[in-house]
């Protein structure tokens, strides 16, 4: 991807300036990446940094399951747990699975509605900065001097658990920088997340190509937006509480603190009235990837489209009104507790609604096995789990048991990583070709799917099995003679071929790289704007604006229905599909691109040193704000588009 | 060929795990002192009353979908030669409506045993033995209010007494002060959890219906001693518990002030 170096001339800053400019906008080298605002690529920048640290909480996952293999076992310290599981589940959430999605945003969404990019580019760019430097600021705690020396093992990372509860939090009982680190982090994170929500609410809202309505949109690109909703609305919500938090550790407010008169429940109040619609902000994406996949492969339309768009609606609307069943053992009260319960049971329906659409469209096709379609029939078989043990959970008294046990654990690694994950590789394995020109080798990817399908049920179903024999969440060791040491073992071999699983895959991108089949423009015969244009897409995506006739735009301008209802090829040359009014821009020439910009890489700074600043010293918090309106001045007064030469 | 050995491998890895989990279940790996499925408290056998009379349903609809989706991938294969396009169906409102409606019915049923249970276990019984419940990080600290008041018994820490067959009203309590974090009060045996947390007066109730040592943890994350939270409730006949608090009370007047005191604090 980033080529080599440019070859060393007599450096002048003027000539240096140049040479940036220039290389900027050649679409070679390493500075047109850095200084891009072409989706395609930022969607590769995204999915690249979201994999390396999928890469660090996969080993944060394996040091925990090699503690958590025996009982008894002194591999971590209880210190060093805690910072390692916080820190665990915070980079999955926010730094994996997130960003993943975003990726997947940004690759797809201008090419499925027919538009040249996304509505703000630089917008853009300074999200996937953003997000970068944030998800750096938030893991180079780790590293912090004033914690000891991280080569023995002294960890300065937060400790208070990915979810932060108050009044764990505060500085009495987690002195150190630690968490604030992980506050000020995160909310450098959500404006990365805001911008990128608004970005695609804009987009698909006002680019959509002329004739595509919203009933025409593919499934994905309705999920997109739901999504971009759901952040928009939630991000706020975890920024005020990150807000209080930090007026409680960087000033010495009271929101939290108990023997001030502070409100502890308030936290956790706010933390899941952000943290429920957030589950969704995950899931949602890989639900729409699967409902692109299993079209494609079952080589029929998706089963009940207008069902599938609206029980997604639903669910976002839903998302927060179920927030208190994270709560129910806090005693808020036996009305509370039933209404919360009912709304849990009734946010069921519309995901169940999901998963019969589902099989109703492999129902009756001719199902091609390639990996994209293993991945999504996986996601089926193992989100089906997630979700009925879900619906145990608004089974009220009987969660008082389940409550903070490994059951939990279970439920949401099924959810997140059979769910969430399992789409997400399908969507790899699906688009790979897109994007680079060449297949994935399906040997490679078949291996991988099994190797993550049992590893990831030897992982995750022994620990349903230890929440129901009474082992809680959290804790750094457990006892022997409890019944849970099988269970743990089995858990720990099952992380380790997962990881094997990763490997596989890695092994198979660099391969598929160098040696993988040339795609060409439409290998998989897809059905969504995407396909009808070269494999990888020209910067500008479409040398002429597609004009949109109906759901599936591109497949029926390749097939067309008997008087049977069975699809026939459209003969060679009937088709309209090609290009025929050539006025000029077929190869591109003339299409105006919004011009690459440093500055959202500068704004970007700015937002992490003034974070280093309210940490340590004012002095570098101003000296962010000033790096900041730089950035910001500089790209409002830069032209968006270079003249016409 | 080689699509259907991969389905014939997944049955065999159904099968070969199934297998292993019946033998396992004679050998004692299905049990621990906290498995919450072995009660020895009415609250406790409530709760696993109710995660039964949905977990068969919930297993029914499971074996529904997996087994569905292996008929269906099985059935409707790529089959070699036959590369025309299946039939191009785009829904069907009845069927989709039908699977929509018939788990809200399914669910509906679950409503009144759910809020059933709620208030059940929300409301103490009355006559209930009250039991003044401290955490602090990380132990327990127990308490017995006298009846007719004076000065509450102190029990010993990590260990609680409670007699046998009489529902015990556990006042919660985080701190000595209001200053510790928040913690979680569970007997997996005998009932499930209620959070302890700083600046909020939280109680429930437990009922021991056979006497014994059972075994108790904190359930929520309190920092580096979390895992080593835990305690012992000790059920026991009325004359044990008697005796127990006697002795305690004894002990106390032999010490020049009582470690904690709750009441009138």
């Amino acid at each position: 991807m980033a080529s080599v170096p440019v070859a060393p001339k007599r450096v002048t800053m003027a000539g240096a300036m140049r040479q940036l400019r220039e290389e900027a906008g050649s679409y070679k080298g390493f500075w047109s990446w850095i200084a891009t605002v072409d989706h395609k690529r930022i969607g590769v920048l995204y999915g690249v940094t979201a994999f390396l640290f999928f890469l660090i909480g996969g080993v944060e996952a394996l040091l925990i399951r090699v503690q958590l293999a025996k009982p008894g076992a002194d591999f971590l310290s209880p210190d060093q747990y805690n910072r390692i599981f916080t820190m665990h589940g915070t980079t999955m959430v926010f730094l994996v699975v997130m960003p993943l999605s975003a990726a997947f945003f940004n690759l797809l969404v201008p090419l499925m509605i027919g538009a040249r990019d996304v509505a703000f580019p630089r917008m853009n760019a300074f999200s996937f900065w953003l997000f970068l430097f944030g998800g750096i600021f938030l893991n180079a705690s780790f590293f912090l001097p004033s914690h000891g020396n991280f080569l023995k093992g002294d960890l300065g990372a937060p400790d208070g658990g990915w979810f932060g509860y108050a009044p764990l939090t505060l500085n009495r009982f987690s002195p150190g920088n630690g968490i604030d680190f992980w506050m000020l982090g995160l909310n450098v994170l959500g404006v990365a997340s805001l911008a990128g929500g608004f970005n695609f609410i804009v987009t698909i809202l006002n680019m959509r190509a002329p004739g595509m309505s919203l009933f025409r949109m593919p499934l994905f690109v309705w999920m997109t937006l739901v999504t971009s909703f759901l952040i928009i609305f939630a991000m706020p919500i975890i920024a005020v509480a990150l807000f209080e938090l930090s007026f409680d550790r960087l000033f010495g407010a009271n929101f939290f603190n108990a023997a001030a008169g502070g409100t502890p429940l308030l936290w956790q109040h706010m933390f899941w009235l952000f943290g429920h619609p957030e589950v969704y902000i995950l899931i949602l994406p890989a639900m729409g990837i699967v409902s692109e996949i299993l079209p494609t492969f079952a080589r029929k339309p998706l089963f009940g489209y207008p069902f599938v768009v609206f029980s997604g609606v639903a669910i976002g609307f839903m998302s927060w009104g179920v927030w208190a069943h994270h709560m129910y053992t806090t005693g808020l009260g036996s009305v509370a507790n039933s209404a919360f319960g009912i709304s849990t049971i009734m946010i069921s329906i519309p995901t169940g609604v999901k998963i019969f659409n589902w099989m109703a469209t492999l129902w009756g096709g001719s199902i091609r096995f390639t990996t994209p379609l293993y991945f999504s029939v996986g996601f089926i078989a193992m989100f089906t789990i997630g979700g009925l043990t879900g619906v145990t959970h608004s089974i009220v008294p009987t969660d008082y048991q389940q409550q903070d046990t490994y059951y939990i654990v279970a439920h949401f690694h099924q959810v997140l990583f059979g769910g969430a994950l399992f789409g997400l590789f399908g969507g790899i394995y699906y688009w790979f070709p897109k994007f680079t020109g060449r297949m994935m080798s399906e040997g490679w990817g078949k291996l991988q799917f099994w190797l993550m399908f049992i590893g990831f049920n030897l992982t995750f179903q022994p620990m349903m099995i230890l929440g129901l024999l009474g082992m809680p969440r959290r804790v750094q060791t457990y006892p022997d003679g409890y019944g849970w040491g099988f269970w743990n073992m089995m858990a720990t071999v099952g992380a380790f071929t997962i990881a094997v699983s990763i490997l596989v895959f890695m092994w198979n991108v660099v391969y598929s790289l160098r040696k993988g089949a040339v795609a060409g423009p439409d290998p998989w015969d897809g059905r969504t704007l995407e396909w009808s244009i070269p494999s990888p897409p020209p910067p500008y995506n479409f040398a002429e604006i597609p004009q949109v006739h109906a759901l599936d735009d591109f497949w029926h301008k390749k097939y067309t229905e008997d008087a049977s209802g069975r699809p026939v090829p459209v003969p060679a040359g009937a088709s309209d599909s090609a290009p025929e009014h050539d006025d000029g821009h077929a190869d591109g020439h003339g299409i105006h691109m919004p011009s690459p910009s440093y500055f959202p890489l500068i704004a970007a700074l700015g937002p992490p040193i003034i974070a280093t600043g309210l940490i340590y010293d004012m002095a570098i918090a101003a000296v962010g704000a000033f790096v900041l309106v730089v950035g910001f001045y500089g790209w409002a007064l830069e032209p968006a588009t270079e003249p016409a030469e | 060929m080689p699509v259907r050995n991969r389905h014939l491998s997944r049955f065999f890895l159904l099968a070969s795990l199934l297998t292993v989990a019946v033998l396992l279940s004679g050998c004692g790996y299905f049990d621990s002192p906290q498995n919450v499925f072995a009660p020895h408290g009415q609250v406790a056998q409530d709760q696993k009353n109710l995660f039964f009379l949905t977990m068969w349903p919930a297993l029914g609809v499971l074996a529904l979908v997996e087994i569905g989706l292996l008929y269906i991938v099985i059935r409707f294969r790529h089959k070699k030669g036959d590369d025309g396009l299946p039939v191009q169906t785009h829904g069907n409102n009845t069927l989709e409506i039908g699977w929509t409606i018939a788990p809200i019915i399914m669910m509906a049923f679950f409503v009144p045993a759910v809020v059933g249970g709620i208030v059940d276990l929300g409301r103490t019984p009355k006559n209930s033995l009250v039991v003044d419940v401290t955490a602090v990080q990380w132990q327990w600290l127990f308490a017995y209010p006298v009846a007719g008041g004076g000065a509450a018994v102190q029990g010993t820490a990590n260990e609680l007494h409670i007699p046998i067959n009489k529902t015990i009203d556990i006042q919660l309590k985080s701190g000595t002060g209001t200053n510790d974090v928040i913690h979680s009060f569970w007997v997996p045996k005998l009932a499930g959890k209620t959070d302890v947390i700083p600046g909020r007066a939280n109680h429930m109730w437990i009922k021991g219906t056979d006497a014994g040592t059972y075994e108790g943890q904190c359930a929520e994350f309190c920092g580096i001693g979390h895992a080593e939270m835990r305690f012992k409730v000790v059920v026991e006949s009325q004359a044990d518990f008697d005796a127990f608090l006697k002795q305690q009370a004894a002990a106390q007047q032999g010490q020049d002030q009582p470690a904690l005191a709750f009441h009138g604090e």
